[in-house]
């Protein structure tokens, strides 16, 4: 028996191997049986393909009982969140994945109040997270923060609308944004190259922070690098979705069908779905970091900061300040009695000095 | 139609009675399209059927009464004539007096039909509907077939005349009742040309909905370059309209284009109220216009800067119109003649495009806008039936381009991607032709008039019913019934007048 155990530790190949590098499988492995979370939230005004191009992505349909509003409801509507959760498995692997819709965004006529809603919501995502996090109980903790937001730029104007930029300066400090432009088979190539170029610049001019792919590591290999390099040059992704099957060239693609050709959606020359599908699924991990370490942090530390409940109680709120404002007040008039002292003090022992007035104060 | 104008001439001569449209028939159609023997070549093309569109459209008959003719058609396919319908009863009572000829029509048939088939046409003494579409507008030739049986590609060219004998054996002179009243019309056709035609449109929509494309490839000339703003220019805060007038011509014809182009309209965060410049600048210019009017000697012919036509850009966003585009279109039906578009329509497949259309149609009519053509101001079931077929079209989706491709060893102006070739001009890409024949061949001088008629009258109306708010220019005549009893005799001078509106007010409050 004394035999064996030695055997047992020793691995045949190479000696002084310890084994720890079996610990990346051991994570895989767990990670398979926990499944992976995933919040994504789509932002864009209505018509642009938001619902299309998720079903594509996830070659599912998120959207089965779907009612587009007719003209007379969306006057009315504000804008509204709507979060459909659909469970993907995928060769073992499970995926949870949470679409945050944002139906009525840009809607209306008058838009300035269209991204209170949705900030509320990733604010509200945070202050849960947080209090999950410092209860007791922290087994379960079910995290829907919103991971990645992808922003649908409409392909029809000339570059980022006011309203975009508005928008995504008020969440880039909260939400990795990934800007996508919407409907790309209406432009050609030319114009294609020439709106990404504007997009580009506009970002960079009003200094709104996207999402940006990590760098390869060195000892990654040349294809990977390659890819990441093709990807980030890439960004935004102009993107068309569909999800019915068209004959084509004899075999059957997803794409749309016109009457002047066949797009395809996979097609890497038409489109850049494939290689937003690819950014997703690649770095969804390092969306996920992102968020718990970079936005999830600051968060929390501006809230706990400021310390104290935010939401209710607004008018103990004024209550306090206006107690504080008191005790203020008070101590400013103690200072003053003091300092009138302190000068009576001083006279009365500078008497032989001729009267150095002090400063009236 | 063409045969028929050769024939005529031809009896003119024999007649040996000048009539002094002649030569002007003769211009008009082309030298080389008439000959003197009386036969005629065919011409150049006929006159586009699309989806029952004829490039040629019978014209609602004016309000005031007047003679009213105008070429339209740039490409010189179609001119339209318009006769009261005094002019045309008095047509109907000569041709009536008469009775039919028999024989030697062939002209006056539609192809394919032979002579004797006219007999059960004509006989019936009734202005039965059949009689009014054979009958009427005797000058125009083919123009009324068309209009007739738009889906019926046979009845393209010929003349519905068959009052006019174009066999030599029955001489027309000696036609009981004819006048000759038509020749006036050619009279005007002369007018016309010599004075040539005025057209402005405004193009109202996003940035980069394509309207400077569009308006580029309507008119087949760079009007101005596609706008591309540079980097770091902000969108613009108010709208700002920007006018651009080009005289073009062809075939004789000159029209005199202005398209006003309203940049940032709906690009900013509040959208409110974005559509009062252009309600502004609409009103201006009929404002300009009755000034110009009421003045007391005015000008022979007042510059038109009205609003004709406003094309309303529709985002292709497949759904249904969006706020900002009823409230907009709401105002704006009436005081314009609105024509809605659904821009940029290559991204949406032909289901995609007949699902947003209905949609379209649907929220137009529960919200009451009344686009062009305006159902109350059909006047005859020609045109009900013509409009009904374009209103079912309506909004039309359309692509614009200005850039030209090769495609199967023609010239086409196109957009060229990696999937394919869409073409502008092909009905079976996008419905471009079917506007363009709206705008420009069918429905041109018909959207002036009912400018003219309706839209500016009632601006009118609305201001004199204001006028003692009205401010009065120099030689100003006052038009309108005040209630209350002050003067409504021609003041000379500002001065008294101001008094007296002061006056006035103090008194009517």
């Amino acid at each position: 028996m004394s035999k064996q155990q030695p055997t047992q530790f020793i691995n045949p190949e190479t000696p002084g191997y310890v084994g720890f590098a079996n610990l990346p499988n051991q994570v895989h492995r767990k990670s398979v049986k926990k499944g992976f979370e995933f919040t994504l939230m789509v932002v864009g005004e209505s018509g642009l393909g938001k619902s299309t191009l998720i079903n594509s992505l996830f070659l599912t349909d998120l959207y089965p009982e779907r009612i587009i509003p007719g003209a007379a409801e969306k006057i009315e509507r504000t804008v509204q969140i709507e979060a459909s959760t659909v469970e993907i498995e995928e060769r073992g692997v499970k995926l949870r994945l949470t679409v945050v819709d944002t139906p009525g965004y840009g809607d209306a006529i008058n838009c300035r109040d269209c991204f209170k809603t949705i900030i509320s919501y990733i604010d509200e995502q945070f202050e849960r997270y947080l209090h999950d996090e410092s209860g007791l109980n922290r087994r379960h903790i079910v995290d829907n923060r919103v991971h990645c937001c992808f922003y649908f730029i409409s392909p029809f104007g000339h570059g980022l609308k006011p309203l975009d930029v508005a928008f995504m300066k008020a969440i880039h400090n909260k939400v990795n944004i990934v800007p996508v432009i919407a409907k790309a088979d209406t432009l050609t190539l030319k114009e294609r190259e020439r709106l990404k170029k504007r997009i580009l610049d506009e970002i960079e001019e009003h200094n709104i922070k996207i999402y940006h792919l990590p760098d390869a590591e060195s000892d990654e290999d040349e294809d990977f690098k390659e890819q990441t390099r093709l990807l980030k040059a890439s960004i935004p992704f102009s993107v068309v979705g569909s999800n019915q099957l068209i004959e084509a060239k004899g075999k059957k693609v997803r794409g749309r069908l016109y009457p002047w050709g066949v797009v395809e959606v996979e097609n890497p020359e038409h489109n850049d779905f494939l290689k937003l599908r690819t950014m997703l699924i690649t770095h969804m991990q390092d969306l996920q970091e992102v968020t718990q370490d970079l936005h999830y942090e600051n968060f929390r530390s501006e809230r706990l900061k400021r310390g104290g409940r935010k939401v209710e109680n607004e008018d103990m709120n004024k209550d306090q300040i206006l107690l504080e404002k008191e005790a203020e007040l008070r101590r400013m008039q103690e200072m003053i009695a003091r300092m009138q002292a302190q000068m009576q003090l001083q006279m009365q022992g500078g008497d032989g000095d001729g009267g150095l007035h002090g400063h009236h104060v | 139609m063409y045969r028929r104008w050769g024939r005529r001439r031809a009896w003119v001569e024999r007649d040996g009675r000048p009539v002094g449209a002649q030569d002007a028939a003769g211009e008009w159609i082309g030298a080389d399209l008439v000959s003197s023997s009386g036969e005629s070549r065919v011409s150049k093309a006929p006159p586009a059927f699309v989806n029952g569109f004829t490039s040629t459209q019978p014209h609602p008959l004016p309000v005031r009464g007047s003679f009213h003719a105008t070429t339209v058609g740039l490409k010189g396919k179609c001119s339209r004539d318009v006769m009261t319908r005094k002019a045309q009863h008095l047509y109907y009572l000569g041709f009536q007096r008469k009775g039919l000829p028999t024989s030697g029509t062939e002209d006056c048939l539609l192809p394919g039909n032979s002579a004797g088939d006219l007999k059960h046409c004509g006989t019936s003494n009734g202005q039965t509907e059949e009689d009014t579409r054979m009958f009427c507008f005797p000058a125009m030739g083919h123009r009324h077939c068309c209009a007739l049986g738009p889906m019926d590609p046979m009845r393209r060219s010929p003349s519905p005349c068959p009052s006019r004998p174009s066999s030599p054996r029955t001489p027309p002179c000696e036609m009981l009742g004819y006048v000759g009243i038509e020749a006036v019309l050619d009279q005007l056709k002369i007018k016309a040309m010599k004075m040539g035609f005025e057209f402005n449109i405004m193009v109202v929509g996003q940035s980069g909905l394509g309207k400077s494309t569009m308006v580029n490839t309507l008119f087949k000339s760079k009007m101005w370059k596609s706008t591309v703003q540079g980097l770091g220019t902000p969108t613009p805060q108010t709208l700002k309209l920007q006018s651009v007038t080009h005289v073009i011509e062809e075939k004789g014809v000159k029209l005199k284009l202005t398209v006003t182009d309203t940049p940032g309209f709906g690009d900013q965060i509040n959208n409110d109220k974005c559509w009062d410049p252009i309600l502004g600048y609409i009103s201006e210019q009929y404002e300009r216009y009755l000034q110009e009017e009421i003045l007391i000697t005015r000008q022979r012919h007042i510059p038109d800067t009205r609003v004709h036509c406003c094309i309303y850009f529709v985002p292709p966003t497949g759904h249904c119109l969006r706020p900002l585009d009823i409230e907009f279109l709401q105002r704006l039906c009436r005081t314009v003649n609105v024509v809605p578009v659904i821009a940029r329509a290559d991204s949406l497949t032909i289901e995609e495009r007949e699902t947003f259309r209905r949609r379209i149609q649907h929220n137009l009519r529960t919200h009451c806008i009344e686009v062009y053509p305006q159902k109350c101001f059909d006047e005859d079931i020609n045109d009900r039936i013509l409009n009904s077929k374009i209103r079912d079209r309506i909004p039309f989706a359309v692509v614009g381009a200005d850039r030209e491709h090769l495609v199967n060893g023609r010239c086409v102006l196109g957009r060229k991607t990696k999937w394919g070739i869409i073409e502008v001009e092909n009905l079976a890409h996008c419905e471009f032709p079917l506007l363009r024949d709206l705008l420009i061949r069918s429905h041109l001088q018909d959207l002036k008039d009912i400018t003219h008629n309706v839209h500016y009258e009632n601006y009118r109306v609305c201001r004199l019913n204001e006028s003692h708010l009205l401010p009065r220019g120099p030689g100003w005549v006052n038009l309108a019934q005040t209630p209350a009893g002050p003067l409504a005799t021609p003041q000379p001078s500002k001065v008294h007048q101001q008094a007296q509106e002061d006056s006035e007010d103090g008194d009517e409050y």
